[in-house]
């Protein structure tokens, strides 16, 4: 790590009229393993297919740095770029007329730079790593999804590819066996110091691999950084509202005192800090209109009791639903005067405290208000989906 | 595990691989493609288009100063395009009930009656005209066979029930093709809100099926437009004169290769006249096409309403199972029986006299000249016409979808006027000697190539890119990546593209007659025993070879399918 690998700069790509990706700037180091993470039609495929050589950019350069030197390869046809591509097929892009042997050694065939003694040691050795040795005589139709999967990991590691580009590496696997792949896909490219793009539409597997998070939504990068700072320090409502279950509540700027801002809610007002966790923007008091995301995680919440009074970001509220997620319960909560309802998860061993149309207290903490200068009508259209 | 050396060979072939991609090499044999298809097939199969501006007052002179040749060309038209209208309404009747039966219903004998639909196409057309003729019609010089209908005495009727023979089955195929991609849970969603099964078929199906339709109509059309040994031998048969649009051509074209003069048609005036009807086919072919495409995209149905109550009643009880049997019965009755007729006048006549009276040696020879003609054509088609659909399948430049549009003429295009066209650009160029069977083969490299690039466009699309892509981001070339991926996935669409390209080309005689006349292919011979010789015991036996060779590589075709499908 700590060495630059691969650098984008202004990468734009358009088709007929559509801009499919907009000026694309990043940094990759050696060995990253980086998940691209955004809705469908962000771009995901495309910048990948640009990386790969297989589309043109319209604009942009691509450059990647191997033993010292940096070289250009934006203009490169895709079999000299030296990177091995799993694009999104039903089969894992096996080569469904070939065996198990014949697909992992499939580009040092095509290559002819290695004799054969040397190909056979490889086509073992990548085998190996993924313990399919044995199955090296079955056809693709043969294989579990699982298995086409590694054999189609062994074929990429055997090209000595110092890149690898994973669209979607783990759809259509049972959610299981979805877990297990993840974490062995991720074990086996670092072990080989493989710089890694893992595109994928699963927020939860981009947390669980990544070093780092792409947020690619309508062709640009809206934020990039570890899956924490994503997760905690989302600095748009869009990736603040990717991940888990986030309350959006639109609300106007009350006033600012210090460090401390406060922003009504109906007859309410909650108060939150200027700089939320480390972000040094201070809201501007000349705009009115904000929306706060608040996680369906980050609320307290407790039975009400005669004897709490109402304090600072405190609340009571009715219980209107409730929904058994397993390991968690979603209540779904009316506060009076609030525009709209609230979503808290609870631990489902809680749940035995609450009842349908009983009253709770909510608390939110300070340091949980995010908040953005966004006209709500801006905003509504992400919770249509 | 073990593998064997790599040997020369291999090396070699990454070679030819390195050469062959480099990006210098690959423009220029895609250019020589292009090059090829604009010289060689679409420009001959145009060319007639201007000759005719080029050689107008030639042509004023001629036929506009000609009440002869002008009412015959009138009358030839008449027939070609109310016959090939009237047929393609019929083949629509009856074919969306085929077709949606082979498609939709399981029943017994399904799988006969698929490859059932299929044998007249291995019929050539020139056979299948008498057969059609013996069937159907009253035959004043052939001893009529048993179980013979003979009944029509004209030649419109006749030539009706003709074309329906030759083109329901391609009708019906590709209707069946198409009717096959439709999602059938749309009309089990229409029945679950209450929908008739004919309702549903015809609210829902019906509509996304608009361009199966057309592009089944095209071919009804352009088929019925253009076949000329059927027509020939059909009307030689029950000794009519008329002429439709084809059949004047060839006989014009006949009368000034051998330079003897037609009652009422000056010598000098049969070229000029020739142009203008081929020119007048070639454009009614190719306004056919632009229109059913735009049918095909805009046209509504009509009866948007529904009518429950009849509705109901055609798709229950014993309605449904009535229709099926009205639509086989008509099947078997128009279709197959006419299609093979000829066996039992082959069966009835044969007799050692017969044998022996034939012309072995031209039997022979012309059976020899169609297969030699055909391997040719389909040859040179395979290697450039693989490379055309992957122009067409796999660029997305405007000129790929330029391409896309163009290689369909020489499909829809008569091909007596197709072959006529192509031997006067043949004969119009300075460059390359005249030679018939150069002709010939050039001819029947225009008619066919469409077939092989449909075909692979075909099975390219099925292959999805990613693998491709996969191939050569791992290091392969794209001459690797082809022979590698590509070529095991596609083989066999080319391979159905070839078979289809050959038998059409044995079958052919239209363009045969039209580029040289003396050049005697197994269909001009069967068309000269019968209209001259009247031989027509021989006619029979050659018409049953061809049929055989046809059927045997269909069959090797449907047997290689099914081996790679089971794979």
């Amino acid at each position: 790590m700590e060495k630059t690998h691969i650098t984008i700069s202004d990468l734009s790509k358009r088709f007929g009229k559509k801009e499919v990706l907009k000026g694309i700037d990043l940094t990759i180091e050696k060995g990253e393993y980086i998940v691209i993470l955004g809705p469908t039609g962000a771009g995901k495929t495309t910048l990948l297919k640009i990386i790969a050589g297989l589309i043109p950019p319209t604009k942009g350069q691509i450059m990647v740095d191997n033993q010292g030197t940096r070289q250009d390869i934006t203009s490169l046809p895709p079999e000299s770029r030296n990177l091995a591509y799993l694009p999104q097929t039903s089969d894992y892009s096996l080569f469904a007329y070939k065996n198990v042997w014949n697909n992992a050694i499939f580009s040092l065939k095509m290559k002819g730079e290695k004799s054969l003694p040397e190909i056979n040691a490889i086509g073992n050795e990548v085998l190996d790593l993924v313990n399919l040795r044995h199955r090296y005589d079955a056809l693709p139709y043969e294989l579990s999804g699982g298995m086409k999967q590694r054999v189609a990991l062994a074929r990429a590691i055997a090209t000595d590819a110092s890149i690898f580009l994973l669209d979607e590496p783990l759809r259509a696997l049972d959610a299981r066996l979805r877990i297990i792949l993840r974490t062995e896909i991720k074990k086996l490219v670092t072990d080989l110091d493989k710089t890694t793009f893992h595109v994928t539409h699963d927020q939860e597997e981009a947390l669980a691999v990544a070093d780092r998070i792409l947020i690619l939504n309508e062709g640009r990068i809206i934020q990039i950084g570890t899956p924490q700072e994503i997760y905690q320090r989302p600095n748009t409502i869009f990736s603040a509202y990717f991940f888990g279950v986030t309350n959006l509540i639109p609300v106007s700027l009350k006033e600012v005192q210090g460090e401390k801002v406060l922003f009504s809610v109906g007859k309410h007002t909650i108060t939150g800090l200027t700089t939320y966790r480390g972000t040094s923007e201070t809201p501007d008091v000349s705009k009115d209109e904000y929306v706060l995301a608040i996680k369906a995680d980050g609320i307290t919440v407790a039975p009400v009791t005669e004897t709490r009074e109402d304090g600072p970001n405190e609340f009571i509220g009715t219980i209107k639903d409730m929904y058994f997620l397993g390991k968690w319960v979603h209540l779904v909560i009316t506060i009076e005067s609030f525009p709209k309802q609230i979503i808290i998860a609870v631990p489902s061993t809680e749940m035995k405290n609450y009842e349908l149309e009983n009253d709770v207290t909510i608390k939110l903490d300070i340091e949980d208000i995010i908040h953005y200068n966004e006209p709500w009508d801006k905003i509504k259209h992400l919770e249509d989906t | 595990m073990l593998q064997r050396d790599r040997s020369q060979l291999e090396r070699l072939a990454i070679r030819i691989a390195n050469f062959t991609s480099k990006s210098r090499v690959n423009t220029a044999w895609y250019s020589f493609v292009v090059f090829f298809f604009f010289l060689l097939v679409l420009l001959p199969t145009i060319f007639v288009l201007g000759y005719v501006i080029l050689e107008f007052t030639a042509i004023q002179n001629s036929v506009f100063s000609n009440q002869e040749i002008q009412a015959q060309i009138l009358s030839a038209l008449f027939y070609s395009i109310s016959v090939s209208i009237i047929v393609s309404i019929f083949d629509l009747i009856f074919g969306l009930p085929i077709a949606w039966t082979l498609v939709r219903k399981e029943f017994r004998f399904k799988s006969l009656l698929n490859s059932f639909i299929e044998l007249p196409l291995a019929v050539p057309t020139a056979g299948l005209g008498f057969s059609v003729a013996l069937f159907w019609g009253v035959t004043p010089s052939v001893e009529s066979p048993i179980f013979a209908v003979q009944f029509i005495k004209n030649a419109l009727p006749m030539l009706i029930l003709f074309h329906f023979t030759t083109t329901f089955p391609y009708v019906v195929r590709s209707l069946t093709a198409i009717l096959e991609e439709i999602d059938v849970t749309l009309e089990v969603a229409a029945r679950t809100c209450g929908a008739s099964k004919f309702t549903a078929a015809r609210t829902v199906t019906l509509p996304m099926f608009r361009s199966g339709v057309a592009t089944a109509m095209v071919l009804s059309l352009a088929k019925s437009l253009s076949d000329t040994g059927g027509v020939v031998t059909l009307l030689a048969t029950i000794q009519s004169v008329t002429q439709t649009g084809t059949t004047l051509i060839s006989t014009w074209k006949h009368s000034y290769q051998d330079q003897t003069p037609l009652e009422g048609i000056p010598y000098d005036s049969l070229l000029p006249s020739m142009a203008f009807l081929a020119a007048i086919m070639i454009g009614i072919a190719i306004t056919l096409v632009f229109v059913a495409k735009i049918i095909a995209k805009k046209a509504q149905l009509p009866f948007r309403k529904v009518y429950p109550s009849f509705e109901w009643a055609v798709s229950e009880g014993k309605a449904p199972q009535m229709r099926q049997i009205i639509a086989f019965g008509f099947l078997i009755l128009f279709v197959i029986i006419p299609s093979f007729f000829l066996v039992v006048y082959l069966i009835q006549g044969a007799s050692l006299a017969a044998l022996a009276s034939a012309n072995w040696a031209l039997f022979g020879q012309s059976i020899f000249m169609t297969v030699l003609v055909a391997s040719v054509a389909t040859v040179v088609n395979v290697f450039l016409g693989v490379p055309m659909a992957i122009l067409i399948a796999r660029k997305s430049h405007t000129f790929s979808r330029i391409l896309d549009a163009l290689v369909d003429i020489p499909y829809v295009v008569p091909s007596s006027a197709l072959g006529f066209s192509v031997g006067l650009f043949w004969a119009f160029q300075p460059v390359i000697p005249v030679n018939e069977l150069f002709f010939v083969i050039m001819a029947h490299i225009s008619m066919t190539f469409p077939f092989i690039v449909r075909n692979t466009v075909g099975g390219l699309e099925e292959l999805d890119t990613a693998y491709e892509d996969v191939a050569r981001t791992l290091g392969a070339k794209p001459m690797q990546t082809f022979r590698e991926i590509t070529f095991p996935v596609i083989k066999f669409s080319i391979i159905a593209g070839a078979i289809m390209s050959f038998t059409r080309s044995v079958g052919e005689t239209g363009a045969t007659l039209a580029v040289s006349p003396t050049s005697t292919t197994a269909p001009v011979f069967i068309v000269n025993l019968i209209k001259v010789d009247q031989n027509y015991f021989l006619a029979a036996l050659t018409t049953i070879i061809l049929i055989l060779i046809s059927s045997m590589l269909i069959f090797t075709l449907r047997a290689s399918i099914s081996r790679a499908k089971r794979k």
